[in-house]
């Protein structure tokens, strides 16, 4: 025992009680500050896949066939993501505690520029799946909706990887669409 | 030792024969005593059943019947020498010759050849058995018969069975049988076969069987036993029934009837059994018999020597049955008439004599006739008279073991009698110690008159007797020696009849010693003795008369006090295990000894009994000292030391001490109530300091009602009254420490087999032992000086705490305390009633004021500073610097205090417990810094 009088002793008392419940109250904000900074983090992997899936896009496609089409979408679309990016996209620290107006604008911003780069991604697979399907030597070229998931597929693959891009991909995404289209056909044959 | 003798032995053994029969006619009527009490068990004659008859009107009874009446058959029954032969010799003497003729068989008549010679001379003409057969054939005969015994028993001694058969069928004994026949034929009833040993040797030489004299008497025995059934077998083997009938029929024609005298059916056994089926078929014949019969072989063998096996089938046959002696064996109306009785044969030994001049001397001092005895001493003998340790007060005893054996001996009468294995010594009922001759003592023993206060002798007895009697006890021609105890006052009753008998062997253990059969009775005596000055087990003050006392005792065996007489008493004697009173039997103690006996055995009170009761009282109190100073001893011995009284001092002292009633220099008596103060309430000790005393403690103190009865016993003298005497002795002489030191290294494993107990709870020392014990060893595992400096340096701060709480704010307190409560619902702790109460109490004391007890500890500090600046603070000292602690550290201050204090520490442990401080900074975490390298990530694709 302490000296000291019951009235010190126990304001002491009432002051550490005091003291504890504040530091309680900040650990529960401090876990919703981290569930919130999970689900940001999460929307903007999702915005930079995106955006890395229109540039394997747009590359593919000047490969194929030499046109800039595809990189001037993708720069577009770039530019006009970075002219609507919120300031707290670079430094999202204060708006995570805070969970304030900022962090609605990045939220909502990272999930439209998520949509848009994909919706641009799209179209220059549509570009590119026609040229492979006119462009096929083949008796029975693949159809078109085949070659958009095959391509589809491998720009995710090429996006995600962050491998860079060259010529051999393109002649290696072609070789694999002839394989499939052949082995189908044989496969309809037999089955014929 | 010679003295004058006035008759002639050769005389007195003519006069004192065994058998009534032995005695010429003359000498029998000279000496005959008539029976004056004769009982009629019943008589089917008269109407005299269950009364006493005279020996005439006995007679009468026999001879009632008609002259042609068939068989009438009388009992006479007794013990052996009560006087069966006496009667019938008397009837066969005095019966009407005119109406009866008698035919008398005695005992002594114990050969069959005799009874068949008898009977032929009474029938005359008539056919008995063998009655043509040459004497020479009935000798063959009966050898052949002994014979065919011989095998059936299977030999006699060593030798071969049919060397023994040669002897049987020998010429000797063939002349040996004739010669007995002839005899008998004669009237010789007096003639013995086979009578000496040297006959019988001679005919073992004859036949070259080895014998040792020493075995001659016993297989001469065997041979008559033998040769007489054979007798019996071969001379009675013809048909009794016819000529017995033709005998009475030949008398009833004369105008008499025959009357058949047998003095003791048991003498035969076949010829006796044969009789009796003839006499008990009473249409066979007109006789009237008087048959003997002892009262032993009427009760167990005679239904058997009948032929219908029933002893009432033979009662319902006789005329009457009528009884010589009591249950006891004691011949009616003998004592009575004892005097005369003796007086006669007295009278009938000295007819003849020459006269002496002594003899009107003789006759003033023993009575007419009767020297060498006085009425006096032929009483005493005849109560004395026993056999084999039973009282046998029968004529033939008296007459030849008191009268034959005195006037038979050549020294003192007194002397003759004190040898006799049929006299019960009657014990001296005077002091001893007064008479120092022993010619003298047993001639007062014998002859002595038995007074209140002396036994007395006519001085010219021992006179005559030429014995020295010293001058101090002859006064007026007497002499006069004191009564060993006095009697009884009137109505208070005799002792029981066994006194003599214990009297006699404790006289007997006090003369020379040796076992001593009835010693009970003399130690009980003793036992009264010693018991009257208080019991000498008991280990209390003699002066305590508290009702509630208790007392250490000694309870070896039962309840009696354990006593060991010496001289090879047959008692143990005392040792450690087993303390008892020592009586030595000593020279000096004899009259006491005496006494004491006489106590236990009147049950009168000492005063009664004891001519000196002060002289009994010193010597008791000697007895009762040297026991209880032994007992004492043993229990102080096994104690380390301490005497019972220290440690009854010592342990009520712990006792009040653990009750919270210590007492300083002068005890108390004051009782305790468990359930009234819980002992943590009451012990100076706590269980968190002094474990040990607090535990043992504990355990004492169940014992303080017991402690503090054995305290009445030991230091009171009466429930509220101290002994002051004691208790001042006590405390002067008790070292308290050493006490307790002993006590604590005392040994309780020999106290598992001494036999102290506490009275009257009944509990075992040793269970009292046990927590003393280990109390005491827990109080000298106590430093008490170091014990008292933690405890004052506690005082003091506690006080230091209570000084810090003088200017608390109450209403302030109250309001925290509210809080408190609030803040334990927030994190989830209970809160507690007790807390309400507490916290309460505390408040309330917190308004009144915490002086009080600031005051209380100020004086315990300052009284126990001023106490113990000089000198180190002892086992007692601090035993009630204790109590006085315990108000102050049992202040409900304290408790409420530390229950506030708990509060407070369950309240933050809970709110650590529940309150979480595992906040951050976001930015600094490493989930965020991967965030902002994606975003980084973002902003450079969209800067290219």
């Amino acid at each position: 025992m302490s000296q000291g009088t019951f009235n010190e002793r126990i304001s002491t008392t009432l002051h550490l009680l005091d003291e504890l419940a504040a530091r309680h109250e900040e650990t529960r904000a401090y876990e919703s500050a981290r569930e919130r900074m999970a689900y940001v983090h999460d929307r903007l992997g999702q915005l930079q896949l995106a955006l890395g899936a229109l540039r394997v896009a747009a590359a593919l496609l000047r490969a194929a066939l030499g046109d800039s089409t595809g990189e001037h979408t993708w720069r577009s679309t770039c530019a006009e993501l970075r002219a609507r990016a919120p300031a707290t996209l670079r430094s999202p620290g204060q708006a995570l505690v805070a969970a304030n107006l900022d962090l609605l604008r990045l939220v909502e911003y990272t999930g439209s520029a998520t949509a848009l780069a994909e919706e641009r991604c799209s179209q220059l697979v549509a570009l590119l799946a026609r040229y492979l399907v006119t462009s096929s030597e083949s008796p029975s070229p693949p159809s078109m909706d085949a070659t958009k998931r095959q391509i589809q597929l491998a720009i995710e693959q090429l996006a995600r990887s962050g491998e860079p891009w060259t010529s051999d991909r393109l002649a290696e995404l072609r070789g694999r669409l002839g394989q499939e289209h052949t082995s189908t056909t044989n496969h309809a044959g037999v089955s014929a | 030792m010679s003295y004058p003798i006035l008759w002639s032995p050769a005389r007195a053994r003519q006069v004192l024969t065994t058998e009534s029969r032995q005695k010429a006619r003359e000498l029998f009527l000279q000496t005959h005593r008539s029976f004056r009490r004769i009982r009629v068990d019943f008589c089917k004659e008269a109407d005299v059943a269950g009364e006493f008859v005279e020996e005439e009107q006995l007679r009468a009874i026999v001879q009632a019947g008609r002259l042609e009446a068939d068989n009438r058959l009388f009992f006479v029954v007794g013990e052996a020498g009560s006087g069966k032969s006496e009667l019938c010799q008397w009837l066969e003497y005095t019966v009407d010759a005119e109406r009866s003729l008698a035919i008398h068989i005695p005992r002594s008549m114990t050969s069959a050849a005799h009874v068949v010679a008898l009977l032929r001379k009474r029938a005359g003409a008539l056919s008995l058995s063998l009655r043509h057969v040459p004497l020479a054939a009935q000798a063959e005969h009966i050898a052949l018969s002994a014979l065919v015994l011989l095998y059936e028993r299977g030999g006699l001694g060593s030798a071969p069975i049919e060397a023994w058969a040669a002897l049987l069928r020998g010429a000797a004994m063939r002349r040996a049988l004739v010669e007995h026949l002839e005899a008998a034929e004669a009237g010789e009833y007096g003639h013995a076969l086979l009578a000496s040993d040297a006959q019988v040797g001679a005919l073992c030489a004859e036949h070259r069987i080895e014998v040792v004299p020493a075995s001659l008497p016993s297989i001469g025995a065997g041979l008559q036993q033998i040769l007489a059934r054979a007798m019996e077998q071969a001379l009675c083997m013809g048909d009794l029934h016819t000529p017995l009938r033709q005998l009475s029929e030949r008398i009833v024609a004369q105008g008499r009837r025959p009357l058949l005298l047998l003095e003791d059916v048991t003498t035969f056994r076949f010829l006796g059994d044969r009789l009796l089926d003839y006499l008990l078929d009473l249409t066979s014949g007109h006789f009237d018999a008087v048959i003997g019969v002892t009262t032993g072989f009427e009760r167990t063998q005679l239904p058997g020597a009948t032929l219908a096996g029933d002893l009432t089938h033979i009662h319902h046959r006789l005329r009457a049955r009528f009884a010589l002696t009591d249950e006891q064996g004691c011949a009616y109306s003998l004592e009575d008439d004892v005097i005369e009785f003796a007086r006669a044969y007295l009278r009938a030994v000295k007819h003849g004599a020459a006269v002496s001049p002594l003899q009107p001397d003789v006759e003033r001092i023993f009575g007419a006739d009767l020297y060498p005895f006085t009425d006096t001493a032929l009483l005493r003998a005849f109560g004395s008279l026993q056999e084999e340790g039973n009282p046998r007060q029968t004529p033939r005893l008296f007459l030849e073991y008191v009268l034959g054996a005195a006037l038979q001996a050549d020294d003192l009468p007194s002397a003759a009698l004190d040898r006799s294995a049929y006299l019960s010594r009657p014990p001296a009922l005077f002091r001893s110690d007064e008479v120092g001759d022993e010619r003298l003592q047993s001639v007062l023993r014998w002859y002595g008159q038995v007074g209140d206060e002396a036994v007395t002798l006519d001085s010219r007895l021992p006179a005559l007797w030429n014995i020295p009697v010293p001058e101090q006890l002859l006064a007026d021609g007497v002499v006069r020696v004191s009564r060993a105890y006095i009697l009884q006052p009137p109505g208070a009753g005799e002792p029981g009849q066994q006194w003599q008998q214990e009297l006699r062997e404790l006289q007997q253990w006090l003369t020379s010693g040796g076992l001593y059969p009835s010693r009970e009775m003399l130690k009980r005596g003793i036992e009264r003795a010693l018991l009257a000055l208080g019991d000498p087990r008991s280990l209390a003050s003699r002066s305590a008369l508290s009702s509630a006392q208790a007392a250490v005792y000694y309870a070896r065996g039962d309840e009696r006090l354990p006593i060991y007489l010496g001289r090879e008493s047959g008692d143990q004697p005392s040792s450690e295990a087993y303390v008892k009173v020592q009586v030595t039997g000593s020279a000096e103690e004899r009259v006491i000894l005496e006494e004491l006996v006489y106590l236990a055995l009147s049950g009168a009170q000492l005063s009664q009994v004891c001519q000196n009761v002060t002289l009994t009282l010193d010597w008791a109190q000697r007895h009762w000292d040297a026991y209880h100073r032994e007992i004492d001893a043993l229990l102080s011995r096994h104690l380390g030391g301490i005497s019972v009284e220290h440690l009854i001092w010592v342990g009520w002292r712990m006792a009040c001490a653990l009750s919270g009633d210590p007492w300083g220099e002068r005890p108390h008596v004051r009782t305790h109530d468990n359930d009234a103060a819980p002992y943590e309430h009451i012990s100076p000790w706590s269980r968190e300091q002094s474990n040990g005393c607090y535990a043992a403690g504990r355990e004492l103190l169940s014992w303080h009602e017991t402690l503090r009865r054995l305290f009445l016993g030991a230091f009171t003298l009466h429930d509220t009254l101290l002994d002051r005497e004691r208790c001042m002795d006590a405390a002067r002489q008790i070292e308290d420490r050493a006490v307790v030191a002993k006590l604590a290294h005392l040994s309780l494993r020999s106290f598992r087999t001494l036999p102290y107990k506490i009275r009257p709870t009944g509990q075992r020392l040793l269970d009292l032992l046990a927590p003393l014990q280990r109390y005491a060893l827990a109080l000298i595992q106590l430093d008490a000086d170091s014990a008292l400096r933690a405890d004052l340096a506690d005082l003091e701060r506690r006080a230091a705490k209570l000084a810090a709480q003088e200017h608390v704010d109450v209403r302030a307190l109250h309001d925290q305390v509210a809080a408190l409560r609030q803040r334990c619902g927030e994190v989830g702790v209970t809160w507690r009633e007790q807390w309400d109460s507490d916290t309460e109490t505390l408040l309330n004391t917190m308004r009144l004021g915490l002086q009080p007890l600031r005051d209380e500890m100020q004086a315990l500090l300052s009284a126990t500073a001023q106490s113990y600046t000089d000198r180190a603070c002892d086992l007692w000292g601090y035993q009630e610097f204790r109590h006085r602690l315990r108000p102050i550290v049992q202040h409900p201050f304290w408790d409420a205090s530390a229950t506030l204090w708990a509060i407070q520490s369950e309240l933050i442990q809970a709110a650590q417990a529940r309150y979480r401080r595992e906040a951050r900074s976001l930015t600094g975490t490493q989930s965020y810094r991967a965030l902002r390298r994606t975003a980084l990530a973002i902003w450079q694709e969209l800067e290219q």
